[in-house]
């Protein structure tokens, strides 16, 4: 039973039991004896090593896809995600892909694989159009969050902020923020050094974050 | 690159240092590669097999240093060329009898739908895969 055994040994160590190739193996090389047809002048050998391997193949193929795979795509990212914040916060850092797989006891592979597709998912870009019948980008099926409301708003608070300020201040904002002026010239307009602007600004931030704030 | 498959006549080449732990590098790389060019997830499965088992008695051969892995897109399907590089200064040697070399031929022969080992003074050098496109 020298060929069954080095079939199997060939299979071995990449997660399915010797033993179980092993017999496997010397399963099909009874099929093969079976089979076998002395009459059509080909060795035993040549016939039987490839119905071996093939059977070894089909069994370590199959084997091999239930233990990479024992749960969905989305249960495993979900897991892999989990363990991940976990290692995380006990680690202080971020953890390697070793120390998921362990955690978690998975094969290096599927976690790296599961990555991968999750990444892969990611990346795909808002500009692609997203199929031949629909025009388009993908980003223009995205909904979008009405930003016109937002806009006034905001500017309806800050109007109310900016009007609780002394007249100096409003012309140092109107200065600054508005006609985009720098420090130097806002403190030639106003009159007053530079270093008295930037303590003005700071000042008038902080009272305008504090109106909107109580607002 | 074409879209989202490996167009015709395309290549991509990785290579790796002689160590099993790279292993994981060359079944993902190999794994992406039949993948765009559009091959079922049975043959991948067949085929990422069928390099691990190449890498495997590449890794047997004494004196190599790097192994490099060359994919092609052909238009029937896809040919994958594993050579190991000799380390500067040694012969590589031989690690595994005939026998065992007819085993790997064997199995490689059960994944792949071409199988072609170059040998040079007993040794071998390079391994050659096929796999027709099945979709």
């Amino acid at each position: 039973m020298r060929y069954p055994a080095m079939v199997a040994r060939r299979f071995s160590g990449k997660g399915v039991e010797y033993e179980e190739l092993y017999q496997v193996a010397s399963l099909a090389l009874i099929k093969a004896i079976d089979r076998f047809d002395p009459t059509r002048g080909i060795r035993f050998i040549t016939f039987a090593l490839p119905t071996m391997a093939g059977e070894v193949k089909n069994f370590f193929r199959d084997r091999a896809r239930l233990i990479r795979t024992p749960r969905s795509g989305a249960a495993l990212l979900r897991e892999i995600e989990e363990t991940r914040a976990i290692l995380e916060q006990e680690f202080l850092r971020s953890p390697t892909l070793d120390e998921i797989a362990a955690r978690a006891r998975l094969p290096l592979e599927s976690v790296v694989e599961a990555i991968a597709i999750a990444n892969s998912r990611a990346v795909a870009s808002l500009d692609a159009e997203p199929s031949d019948e629909e025009s388009g980008s993908l980003a223009d099926l995205l909904g979008q969050d009405e930003q016109g409301f937002e806009d006034f708003e905001t500017r309806e608070a800050m109007r109310t902020a900016i009007s609780r300020l002394d007249e100096t201040e409003r012309m140092c904002v109107r200065l600054r923020f508005y006609e985009n002026r720098n420090q130097r010239e806002t403190a030639k307009v106003l009159g007053v050094s530079q270093m008295t602007v930037s303590r003005m600004e700071r000042r008038i931030l902080e009272k305008l974050r504090k109106i909107l704030e109580d607002a | 690159m074409e879209g989202r498959t490996l167009a015709l006549g395309a290549a991509v080449t990785l290579r790796i240092p002689a160590d099993r732990s790279m292993m994981l590098v060359a079944r993902l790389t190999a794994a992406a590669v039949l993948a765009r060019a559009g091959m079922s997830a049975d043959k991948l499965d067949e085929m990422k097999m069928a390099v691990e088992e190449a890498l495997t008695c590449l890794l047997q051969v004494c004196g190599i240093s790097e192994i490099e892995l060359r994919f092609t897109r052909l238009a029937d399907g896809l040919a994958i060329a594993l050579t190991g590089v000799p380390e500067i200064g040694s012969a590589p040697g031989a690690s595994f009898d005939e026998e065992e070399l007819t085993v790997v031929r064997c199995i490689l022969e059960t994944m792949a739908d071409e199988v072609r080992i170059r040998e040079e003074r007993g040794t071998v050098r390079a391994i050659e895969l096929f796999s027709r496109c099945d979709v």
